[in-house]
């Protein structure tokens, strides 16, 4: 299951395994490893089994339906699949089971993956955590969110490809701490019909994936085909122009990370690059347009669970909730007009300057233990969901694309990530120059502590 | 900085308008995370300039700083 979804389509084609030895051992890992990492809230096996076996029919009968076909997907919980409930994380939801996929799942099985079963989300998609799931590099560290069962299962190689939802880094951050590749796509590329939303103007969905590659045809199936997102896979970085991000909010982060920066520009400046310094003082006013923006729209979808369920809602997300009902409208009306200013000066930026992509630390800390709420970065104490989505929010706000790609591990032996973003519609673009860093730069001597 | 407005009567006004009520929203204490909130929102209002309609934003496509 560690193999790639390239790998896997072409042991599929010629015939080496079988959909159906893929969802076998799939079944018996999972089994295995979600004692420790619970990474999935629920997996149906018969219908894992009956998915495998039409598959190898259509494979039998000559049917190829690209690299996604016979390719395990775990779906994030906020995602409806017909015949599992959608909860969200929350008692708010539901047992019964929802009749009709989501469009994004609708899509993955017309490209032939396999639905492995719903990955584990913080509750209503709102938080970094997503308790009790383990990180699998070490099961006492969180694997981050929100998105963290899909980083977790990816993470520890029990499926190829997770799909998460990013609202102000949920993909990046749990791929991140998992070290796995996630992609947050521009902003509208892939339907979000039939998932639960959060925040409606900031939510993405996108994949999480053992490579950039494999981010890259997972995006190609989550939006209907019609655009190969991985066309530009192979391109050289040779001539590119990098725009290095390691000021505020990028900064303050871990020696580590910092160190880990330094060795990806180097890296991809001996593969021709050239990396500039840049400052974009608008990222100063990230959280306050972030978090102006949430609490209203998160309250509008909320606002019947707030008034009639409050008790079955977190305390903290509550306060976010009521936060949104009680605001000022104007709150949202300036954190909006803020987005509006740090999208544009983005976008001139990387005009001015030619830049091809941005290059940020994914996060400014590696995964915390379970037990611990803060980092300190010299005399400075930040709650982890502040320090975990400071780097990552910018680019929710302006809809840019943006991957978290591996690029080395703390001191501890836990996964750092890159963050490359380019201009919105340019996802292939992103996923490629993530493939070239992956691809050619030497790998970790670590790997997750639970694994397949 | 924006003039404040009174974050009490805002809470009171916008619990009973959304239907919230219980032990579950305590008012002192949401007043404060207001408080906070609206905080954040005078360094957004330095930033947009929203504060005086008329005024360009800091900065802008076609006022490059």
């Amino acid at each position: 299951m560690t193999r790639s979804v390239t790998e896997i389509a072409s042991a599929l084609r010629s015939g080496d395994v079988t959909a159906r030895d893929l969802a076998e051992r799939f079944l018996d890992e999972q089994h295995r490893l979600d004692q420790q990492l619970h990474s999935f809230v629920a997996v149906d096996a018969d219908d894992v089994l009956e998915q495998a076996d039409r598959v190898d029919t259509e494979r039998r009968n000559g049917v190829d339906r690209g690299p996604l076909h016979g390719v395990l997907v775990g779906v994030k919980d906020i995602i409806d699949v017909a015949g599992y409930p959608t909860r969200c994380g929350s008692p708010l939801y539901s047992d019964r089971a929802v009749e009709r996929d989501a469009e994004v799942v609708t899509k993955l099985r017309s490209a032939g993956a396999i639905i492995a079963g719903k990955t584990a989300t913080h509750e209503l998609a709102c938080g970094v955590v997503t308790s009790p799931t383990a990180n699998p590099w070490d099961t006492q560290r969180v694997p981050g969110g929100s998105s963290g069962g899909s980083g977790a299962a990816v993470g520890a190689g029990l499926v190829p490809i997770g799909l998460g939802s990013d609202t102000g880094g949920s993909i990046r951050i749990p791929a991140a701490l998992c070290g796995t590749v996630g992609h947050k796509p521009t902003y509208g590329l892939v339907s979000v019909t039939g998932v639960e939303p959060l925040s409606v103007s900031l939510d993405h969905l996108g994949p999480l994936g053992r490579t950039a590659a494999d981010c890259a045809h997972a995006l190609t199936a989550m939006t209907g085909g019609n655009v190969d997102h991985a066309s530009m896979l192979g391109r050289d970085v040779a001539g590119m122009r990098f725009g290095l991000l390691m000021d505020a909010p990028f900064a303050p982060m871990q020696p580590d990370i910092e160190r880990a920066m330094h060795d990806a520009t180097e890296h991809l400046t001996s593969l021709g690059g050239s990396c500039v310094p840049v400052r974009l003082p608008s990222l100063d006013h990230t959280l306050a347009a972030e978090f102006g923006i949430i609490p209203l729209e998160a309250y509008l979808h909320h606002a019947a669970a707030l008034r009639d369920r409050p008790a079955d809602i977190d305390p903290g997300i509550r306060t976010l909730l009521v936060a949104g009902a009680v605001a000022p409208a104007s709150l949202h009306h300036r954190a909006s007009r803020a987005r509006v200013l740090i999208t544009q000066e983005i976008a001139r930026t990387m005009d001015e300057l030619r830049l091809d992509a941005l290059l940020s630390p994914t996060l400014p800390a590696t995964a915390s233990l379970m037990t611990r709420s803060e980092f300190t970065f010299g005399d400075i104490v930040e709650h982890i969901s502040v320090s975990w989505v400071r780097t990552t929010a910018p680019f929710n706000l302006s809809g840019q694309p943006a991957v978290s790609v591996p690029c080395g591990l703390d001191s501890e032996g836990l996964p750092i990530g890159l963050q490359i973003t380019t201009r919105a519609g340019t996802d292939a673009l992103a996923l490629a120059i993530a493939h070239a860093f992956e691809s050619t730069r030497p790998s970790d001597s670590g790997k997750p502590k639970v694994h397949v | 900085m924006a003039e404040q407005p009174d974050v009490a009567a805002l809470v009171e006004a916008g619990l009973a308008l959304a239907g919230l009520s219980g032990p579950l929203f305590d008012h002192e204490a949401i007043r404060l995370d207001l408080v906070d909130r609206l905080a954040v929102d005078d360094a957004l209002d330095a930033f947009v300039g929203v504060g005086d309609p008329g005024a360009p934003a800091p900065f802008s496509a076609e006022d490059p700083r």
